[in-house]
C-alpha cells in the first residue's frame, strides 16, 4: 500500500514539475464576439445554412488519421470581433477542420438583414454568392490539374 | 474450427485494434507540447499548471486502463498468467480509481460545449469510477462472474475515448451536423451507448461471456 501512495505521489509530483518546466510555445487565447447569445446563434445558423452546410456539399474533406478526435471535423465559420450589432451583418472567415486542426478556407460576409451572405478568397477582398465561389474554385482546380 | 475461432476474435481484435491506434495516437501528447491536437482548442487554460498537470495525470491513467482492459478480457491469458492478471488489474483499478476518474470530474468543469457537456463527462467519471470500485469490489468479496460483469461495464466506460473520436466524426463531417451540437451530444452518447451495449450482451449471455471460474 505504502509503495502505491509513493507511486501515485511521485506522479502527480514529476507531472506538476514536467508541466511548470516546460517552456510557454503559445501564447494566443480565443477571442470570442460580444454579442447575446440569442444573436450569435441565429448569425451561426444562418452561415451554418448558407455558407458551410453549401460548401460541405461540394467539397469534402479528405480521410486521415486526424479525424479520430475528439474536436470536430469539417468546416465550421467563425465570426470577426468587428460584429456590428445594430446593422447585424459582419465577417468572419470559414476553416476547414481535420480534428482540432483547421486550416482558413475563405472570407466570408453576412448581412443578417438583407438575408445575404458572400464569401472570398482569403487574401482578396472580392465577395461573391457560395455558389459561385464553388464553381469558381472548381475551374480554378481543373485549370491546376489539366497543367500537370 | 480454426475459422470460427478467428470470426469470434474478430470484435475483440477490432476494440483492441482502436484501443491501441487510440494509445499510440495520445503519445504525442508527452512531448509537452501545448499546441498540439486537443491542446490546441484549449489555449484558454493550458498554460493554468493545475489544469495542464491534471490534464496529463488524465491522460497517463487513460493510456494505462485503455491498453491494459482488452487483454483482461482474455480467457487464455487469464488461465495461464493468473499473477499477471492480478498485477495488469491492481494497474488498471489504480489508474481508474485514483487518477483518471478523479481527474475526468475536475476536467470535466472545463469542457467545450458548455454545461450540458461537462454535465455529460462528469457523469462519465462518475460511471468510470463506480463501475470500477464494483469490479474491485466483487472480486475481493471472490464473486468472479459478478467482477468480470462489472470489469465489462468500466471497460465500456474507459472505451467511451475510443467512441467518443469515432462518434464526433461520423456526425460533423459524416452528417454535417453543427459542431457545438456535436460535442454536447457525444459527451453523452460515447459513453452511454456503450453501457447499453454491454447490457444488451450481459443479458444475451452469450458463450463466450460465460467465462469459466479461476480461483480468486
Amino acid at each position: 500500500m505504502k509503495k502505491v501512495k509513493l507511486v501515485f505521489v511521485m506522479t502527480i509530483a514529476m507531472t506538476l514539475g514536467l508541466v511548470v518546466l516546460t517552456p510557454s510555445m503559445v501564447n494566443s487565447s480565443t477571442q470570442k464576439v460580444k454579442m447575446d447569445g440569442k444573436e450569435e446563434q441565429d448569425i451561426y445558423d444562418f452561415v451554418y445554412a448558407e455558407i458551410t452546410t453549401k460548401i460541405r456539399a461540394v467539397k469534402q474533406p479528405k480521410i486521415s488519421k486526424e479525424l479520430f478526435s475528439r474536436c470536430p471535423s469539417g468546416y465550421y465559420a467563425e465570426l470577426a470581433e468587428e460584429y456590428d450589432t445594430k446593422s447585424r451583418s459582419g465577417e468572419g472567415i470559414v476553416y476547414l477542420y481535420h480534428g482540432c486542426e483547421g486550416e482558413p478556407v475563405c472570407k466570408f460576409k453576412v448581412d443578417m438583414d438583407k438575408n445575404v451572405a458572400l464569401i472570398s478568397p482569403l487574401n482578396e477582398e472580392n465577395f461573391v454568392s457560395v455558389d459561385t465561389w464553388l464553381l469558381d474554385d472548381e475551374k480554378a482546380q481543373n485549370v491546376t490539374q489539366t497543367k500537370k | 474450427m480454426k475459422i470460427r475461432s478467428i470470426v469470434g476474435m474478430a470484435p475483440w481484435a477490432v476494440m483492441t485494434g482502436l484501443a491501441l491506434f487510440l494509445f499510440g495516437i495520445t503519445v504525442q501528447y508527452w512531448s509537452f507540447r501545448p499546441d498540439i491536437n486537443f491542446l490546441l482548442v484549449k489555449q484558454d487554460v493550458v498554460f493554468n499548471p493545475i489544469w495542464r498537470t491534471v490534464f496529463y495525470l488524465h491522460v497517463l491513467a487513460g493510456m494505462l486502463s485503455i491498453a491494459i482492459g482488452p487483454f483482461q478480457f482474455l480467457k487464455k491469458f487469464r488461465q495461464g498468467r493468473m499473477t499477471l492478471h492480478r498485477k495488469l488489474g491492481k494497474v488498471y483499478m489504480a489508474a481508474i480509481l485514483l487518477i483518471g476518474a478523479p481527474t475526468g470530474l475536475y476536467m470535466s468543469l472545463y469542457a467545450e460545449g458548455g454545461w450540458i457537456a461537462s454535465l455529460g463527462f462528469l457523469a462519465m467519471s462518475l460511471a468510470w469510477f463506480y463501475t470500477t470500485f464494483m469490479a474491485v469490489k466483487k472480486v475481493r468479496e471472490k464473486d468472479i462472474q459478478g467482477h468480470i460483469r462489472w470489469m465489462m461495464r468500466s471497460y465500456a466506460v474507459t472505451f467511451s475515448a475510443v467512441m467518443l473520436r469515432l462518434w464526433v466524426p461520423i456526425l460533423s463531417l459524416g452528417l454535417g451536423w453543427e459542431h457545438e451540437f456535436v460535442v454536447i451530444l457525444t459527451a453523452w452518447i460515447s459513453w452511454i451507448l456503450n453501457l447499453f451495449f454491454v447490457e444488451f450482451l450481459i443479458a444475451i449471455k452469450p458463450k463466450s461471456l460465460t467465462l469459466k471460474t479461476v480461483k480468486p
